[in-house]
């Protein structure tokens, strides 16, 4: 809208007018002129042939009796300003009377241009005027005869002069073009005039209106919904304005509604109590919210940009960096979605537990992901105590139980006398539920033991076959109890493992003694020994009912029993899977189950077979 | 800061184009100002006083565009061209200017070309020896002022009444034939005639040397020629004083475009200058300028003579006579 830009219409609109108005003046002036210049033309003509007429009229008339009125006729034609020049020629082609007195007696075929025997010859053969039109030169030439006179007594003479009379019509046709300019000028001026008054009215009308317009556009642009615009100005002009400012309102409406959403959003954000933290692919820090700011120790502005790397201690940046460089090639995305215990660390160089969820996000085609972390140094904490409070109470259980089982073993052994029949029924019923507490006991124990990390290994490469067997031997007055027997299969040729063999033999029993429970009456349980490559796997297989898919992904938890029913039936802590997991896991080997609802169960170890040779090398 | 400059460009814009119009309208009022006079047409006949107007004509001394000399025949031709408003001006004696006026034409000198000292003659045949001799003879004389003035100067210088001669009136361009045909025994007449009558034999008995200050050749306009053509005018009176001392610089070269005009030799035309006194600027503004000018004086003894040969009826008023604004400075 700048209006020195001969684009602008406060320009074009007047100057648009100005030319097609100029092309007008210019073209009328043009016909003007044209016709000015044919009607002087028109009446040069007319008046060339009257003149020469009358003087030859009078040539033949007075050239004896009165030549000083003669003369006085050819000179008085100079008086008219289109006459060049004028003479009376006799047949001689002398001079007799011309306009310009030294021609006087002179040869009018050396003296006059347009004078030769040609012209001469064609005019004194007829009794009219010749008249020519000389265009370049905008001279009108006419000459005519006469019978000249040459003795009074003589009536008719057979000697032939000739009248010559030249207009020179550019001064004449000067004149009509100054007066058709003069007349055009005031054309001109009015038109100016208007243009004037038109740019007037477009600025006043239309430019300053629009330019109003963009200038509350711009204003709007920036932010301003204040600016109301005046409704002044031409209908269409008005009407654009009231839609602007209406625009406007409704702009205005939206905005405060988004900004009052977003308030809401960043209100809820900044006062949850976990910490948010957003990064892009490359890890930089995109946003963070406050309580993220709290848990790290670190501000808005110092962190942001940041590589997330800052807030993890130095064990996890390896770990992080390939798991987000590889990000984009892997697969199975839903694994970012459970929720990890990881460490993070404070500005202050405090490394700290915390819980962390990741999400991955996508806005406007750029991905980033959002983390969600807690804080759970004080969950960990309590954990500790709880778990030493366990650890305590139990080994002060233990120490009386195993007193009141030794001592209740010692009656039932009948020692000290034998016991009537009910006596030995209720003995028996004692040492049996004395076992199952203390086996209890013992769980819980271990467990706490492995989660405190406070388990000891005792490592060292036996043989498996020993193992296997001895569980075997040990579990079999069980199976006889349930009604069933183990059944060994698969090929075992002193194959040597790196275990602790009693907590090997732990893992084996607690298959076992599962597999008794769980198997139907009457039916194997089969102890299968397969070796594969390097990796040797023990599996225990029952005929049970199986596991049901609900509990498939529960069934290494602690205190996990298929229902309510089992426990009684079979008598368990629910430990005994736990326990066995992170049993198999200290000692370096893999743990796992198959199992088909209805047909039964398979459980399963493994591990790297021990070469003697390797132990060297190692 | 946008507004501020889109208003910045309008003004300039506006500006600009009042500009523009102002300019035009002043271009235009010029060119209608300037506007050419219209033609400035004089008319003469021949006579050695106007024939360097010719001369400044020839040398393209001012525009033929704007001035046009007409040729005529004769003075009388003249006036009845400007009684017929068919030219602005004349060069004419000023007898013939006092003439025109006592019948209506108001012409107006504007300039003095030149003042006969001898050129004005009395020439008579070889047989008739002093001016007493004329009585009874036949003198040809033109119609005019001039004519009247010389043959009123004549006849007293002889002692003769009107009535002792016979007038044979005709005008100048007669002279020459009616000498050589005998038809006159004296002509009062003026050069070229005097020159070649001379040739023919014929003796000055009396010349305007004897009467300075009687006859005066001026250029005369009409009032609506003073009013119209201002201009052309004053160029013409200036070309005329150009040409004039042309002619005193380098008399040879101006005599060979002279002669043409003039019809003699142009080794003839100094001697045809003797006797006519050609003023100057200096002395055309002591004869025109100033609250009594003596071209007035001139004037009013004219009107005595003529009034006096019956040349002039009733009064006359020798007002707005002489307009000397024309005259170039000194």
């Amino acid at each position: 809208m700048n209006s020195i830009h001969p684009r602008s219409l406060s320009f074009l609109l007047p100057v648009g007018f100005a030319v097609i108005m100029l092309l007008l003046i210019v073209v009328t002036m043009t016909s003007a002129l044209y016709q000015g210049y044919s009607e002087v033309n028109e009446k040069a003509k007319a008046d060339i042939k009257r003149e020469v007429a009358k003087i030859s009229r009078a040539s033949e008339r007075f050239l004896l009796t009165d030549p000083d009125l003669l003369e006085d006729e050819v000179t008085q034609t100079r008086s008219d300003p289109r006459v060049s020049f004028s003479a009376i020629i006799n047949h001689k082609d002398e001079v007799l009377f011309s306009t310009n007195f030294q021609w006087r007696n002179m040869s009018a075929l050396d003296n006059f241009p347009y004078y030769n025997f040609d012209v001469v010859s064609k005019v004194k053969n007829k009794k009219r005027a010749n008249v020519q039109w000389i265009e370049d030169k905008n001279e009108l030439i006419a000459l005519m005869s006469f019978t000249e006179a040459s003795s009074k007594h003589v009536i008719r003479s057979q000697f032939k002069g000739i009248v010559i009379l030249v207009y020179n019509l550019s001064e004449t046709k000067e004149k009509v073009f100054t007066r058709v300019l003069i007349s055009r000028s005031i054309d001109i001026l009015v038109t100016l005039l208007i243009t004037l008054i038109l740019i007037f009215l477009v600025r006043a009308y239309v430019t300053k209106p629009l330019s109003n317009l963009q200038y509350a556009a711009k204003k709007y642009s920036e932010g301003n919904f204040s600016h109301e615009l005046s409704l002044k100005g031409p209908e269409e002009v008005s009407e654009l304005a009231r839609a602007f400012n209406k625009m406007a309102e409704q702009v205005d409406v939206y905005v405060n509604k988004i900004e009052s959403k977003n308030l809401h959003t960043r209100t809820i954000l900044e006062n949850i109590v976990d910490a948010i933290i957003a990064i892009n692919l490359k890890g930089e820090i995109t946003s963070i919210n406050f309580a993220a700011e709290e848990m790290f120790g670190y501000s808005r502005e110092s962190i942001l940009g940041k590589n997330i790397l800052q807030l993890m201690p130095d064990s996890y940046k390896t770990a992080h960096s390939n798991s987000l460089k590889n990000y984009p090639n892997r697969n199975n995305k839903n694994e970012l979605k459970k929720i990890h215990e990881v460490e993070g660390i404070r500005s202050n160089g405090e490394v700290f537990p915390i819980e962390l969820g990741i999400n991955e996000i996508e806005i406007d085609g750029t991905k980033s992901f959002i983390g969600i972390i807690r804080d759970i140094t004080e969950k960990k904490k309590v954990e500790l105590l709880k778990n030493e409070f366990i650890s305590t109470v139990s080994h002060e259980l233990r120490t009386p139980l195993t007193a009141l089982n030794g001592a209740v073993s010692l009656i039932a052994s009948a020692k000290f006398g034998e016991l009537n029949e009910k006596s030995e029924m209720l003995i028996q019923t004692a040492q049996r539920n004395g076992d199952r507490l203390l086996n209890l006991i013992n769980d819980l124990l271990d467990m706490e033991k492995i989660s405190a990390g406070k388990m000891h290994f005792n490592m060292e490469v036996h043989n498996l076959q020993t193992i296997i067997d001895e569980s075997l031997i040990i579990n079999s007055a069980y199976a006889k109890r349930f009604n069933t027997k183990f059944n060994k299969q698969g090929e075992i040729n002193q194959l040597l493992v790196k275990v602790d063999n009693q907590r090997l033999e732990q893992v084996l029993s607690n298959f076992l003694s599962n597999s008794c429970k769980f198997t139907k009456p009457d039916t194997e349980i089969i102890v299968f020994i397969d070796k594969k490559d390097n990796i040797v796997r023990v599996s225990v297989t029952d005929h049970g009912d199986g596991i049901s898919e609900a509990f498939k992904e529960k069934i290494f938890q602690k205190f996990s029993q298929a229902d309510s029913d089992d426990n009684r039936r079979t008598g368990g802590t629910g430990l005994g899977l736990a326990i066995s997991r992170e049993l198999i896991k200290h000692m370096g080997g893999q743990i796992g189950f198959e199992s088909t609802e209805g047909q039964g169960s398979t459980f399963y170890f493994e591990f790297p077979i021990y070469f003697p040779e390797s132990s060297k090398s190692n | 800061m946008k507004i501020l400059g889109f208003m910045k460009n309008q003004q300039r814009i506006l500006r600009f184009i009042s500009g523009v119009f102002v300019c035009l309208t002043i271009s235009i009022f010029l060119t209608a100002c300037n506007q050419k006079e219209s033609l400035l047409r004089i008319a003469s006949n021949v006579w050695p006083g106007y024939e360097l107007m010719y001369l400044a004509r020839e040398r393209k001394y001012f525009d033929e565009k704007e001035i046009r000399l007409v040729e005529v025949p004769s003075a009388t031709a003249a006036i009845q061209s400007l009684a017929a408003g068919n030219i602005e001006g004349a060069m004419l004696t000023l007898d013939e200017v006092l003439t025109a006026r006592a019948e209506g034409l108001e012409l107006v000198v504007v300039a003095v070309l030149d003042n006969s000292v001898g050129a004005d003659v009395l020439m008579a045949s070889p047989t008739i020896n002093d001016l007493s001799s004329l009585k009874g003879k036949r003198i040809g004389v033109e119609k005019s002022a001039v004519g009247a003035v010389m043959l009123d100067a004549v006849l007293q210088k002889a002692e003769l009444s009107a009535d002792d001669v016979q007038l044979v009136y005709m005008t100048v361009n007669k002279h020459k034939s009616a000498y050589i045909n005998k038809n006159v025994d004296a002509l009062v007449t003026f050069e070229p005639v005097k020159t070649q009558v001379a040739k023919a034999g014929a003796k000055l008995l009396f010349d305007s040397s004897q009467i300075p200050g009687r006859i005066i050749d001026v250029l005369a306009v009409l009032p609506e020629a003073i009013k119209n053509n201002p201009k052309a005018i004053a160029k013409l009176i200036d070309s005329h004083f150009k040409a004039r001392a042309d002619y005193m610089a380098k008399p040879l070269d101006a005599s060979i475009i002279l002669s043409k005009r003039l019809q003699i030799n142009p080794e003839e035309v100094p001697s045809s200058y003797e006797g006519i006194e050609l003023p100057g600027v200096k002395e055309n503004k002591s004869m025109l300028a100033g609250t009594n000018p003596l071209l007035k004086n001139s004037a009013q003894e004219l009107v005595t003579v003529m009034q006096r040969a019956k040349l002039l009826q009733g009064d006359i008023t020798l007002d707005h006579l002489i307009d000397s604004a024309f005259l170039p400075k000194l």
